[in-house]
């Protein structure tokens, strides 16, 4: 009977049953840590628990920029129509009038496709009218 | 013994530990050093033959896996014990050195002649002492994975995984390391009460 050569590859070879007692005598009586080196294993792990991250608080606004942001900011309550439209109001009424304080200068420079009379003439008339088109219609829906 | 032992006081595995304590949970932590730190320590005390050297590489070990936690996926592939054994046999290859001297085969004494319980003690110890002598013997990659497969009790596919090899590789690795050993031990067979058959 011709020896299989592969016999030692799968485990069947005379050794494996001549070794199962060494290993055995070895399992029987395993090297075993002791507490002090359990211990530092320990140490090690809470020292480098890691540590969630804080996320980094929103820094404080303005009261005018808080109010801008609860309007601008989508799914956040909008203030009541009252003082929506009363703030809207101040502000175009602000920004009209820089742009009355402005308007002569403007003018002088001329309106792009107007001339220059054209421009003197129509722009108050087309402020003015826009101002109190708008703020009837804010005042209308207040 | 189970590649991955499920602890009756916690019935996570090892994953899903080690991804709890990359979350924070220090307590995870503890449990998985129960079951995890003594595996380690006995691989680097069989391959080694050093106790200091041997706490030292399963501290190191350690540390690493607890380094490595924040990223683990606790459902993914990798398992800890694997990992850790890796890490293992790496730390001892770099090692490769023994702080104390493994005794020579010859110079493993012969029991005296205590009472028969005593005589089977005696046996079990020099047959352990003999088996270490010899398993330094053996080149390095036949010593991890014949310690791996008969006193860790790895499956082959689980060494396989650890040393980063294929099955086939593995079984040719303990066959081979296998028959060293024999042909080291045949001799103190007599002598350590076992048949020479």
């Amino acid at each position: 009977m011709t020896p299989d050569k592969h016999a030692s590859l799968r485990g069947n070879a005379p050794e494996e049953g001549a070794l199962t007692p060494w290993f055995e005598a070895a399992r029987a009586d395993p090297p075993a840590p002791s507490s002090a080196l359990m211990a530092r294993i320990l140490a090690d792990a809470a020292a480098a628990t890691p540590r969630p991250e804080a996320k980094p608080a929103a820094p404080a606004r303005a009261g005018w920029l808080r109010w801008l942001g609860a309007v601008l900011a989508p799914g956040n309550a909008l203030p009541t129509p009252a003082p929506l439209a009363a703030g809207l109001a101040t502000a175009l009424v602000l920004g009209m009038g820089l742009g009355f304080s402005l308007a002569p200068d403007a003018a002088a420079r001329g309106v792009p496709g107007l001339g220059v009379a054209e421009a003197e003439a129509g722009a108050e008339d087309i402020m003015l009218s826009d101002l109190e088109r708008a703020l009837g219609a804010l005042l209308a829906e207040g | 013994m189970p590649f991955d032992a499920n602890d009756p006081a916690d019935p996570r595995s090892d994953s899903a530990l080690l991804a709890a304590y990359g979350r924070g949970e220090q307590a995870a932590a503890a449990v998985l050093t129960a079951r995890l730190a003594p595996r380690a320590y006995r691989l680097a005390a069989r391959y080694l033959g050093d106790v200091a050297e041997a706490e030292d590489v399963a501290q190191e070990a350690m540390l690493r896996l607890w380094r490595a936690a924040p990223g683990w996926q606790a459902d993914g592939p990798a398992q800890p014990a694997t990992w850790l054994y890796r890490v293992v046999m790496n730390l001892c290859t770099d090692k490769r050195r023994r702080a104390r001297p493994i005794a020579p085969l010859e110079a493993v004494p012969e029991p005296a002649d205590p009472a028969p319980a005593a005589e089977a003690r005696l046996h079990q110890q020099a047959r352990a002492e003999a088996l270490e002598a010899a398993l330094a013997t053996l080149p390095p990659r036949q010593r991890q994975a014949v310690i791996l497969r008969h006193l860790e009790g790895l499956s082959n596919p689980e060494i396989a995984a650890a040393m980063e090899i294929g099955i086939e590789a593995v079984e040719s690795l303990t066959a081979r390391g296998k028959r060293a050993l024999a042909a080291q031990l045949r001799p103190q067979q007599e002598a350590l009460g076992h048949d020479t058959r």
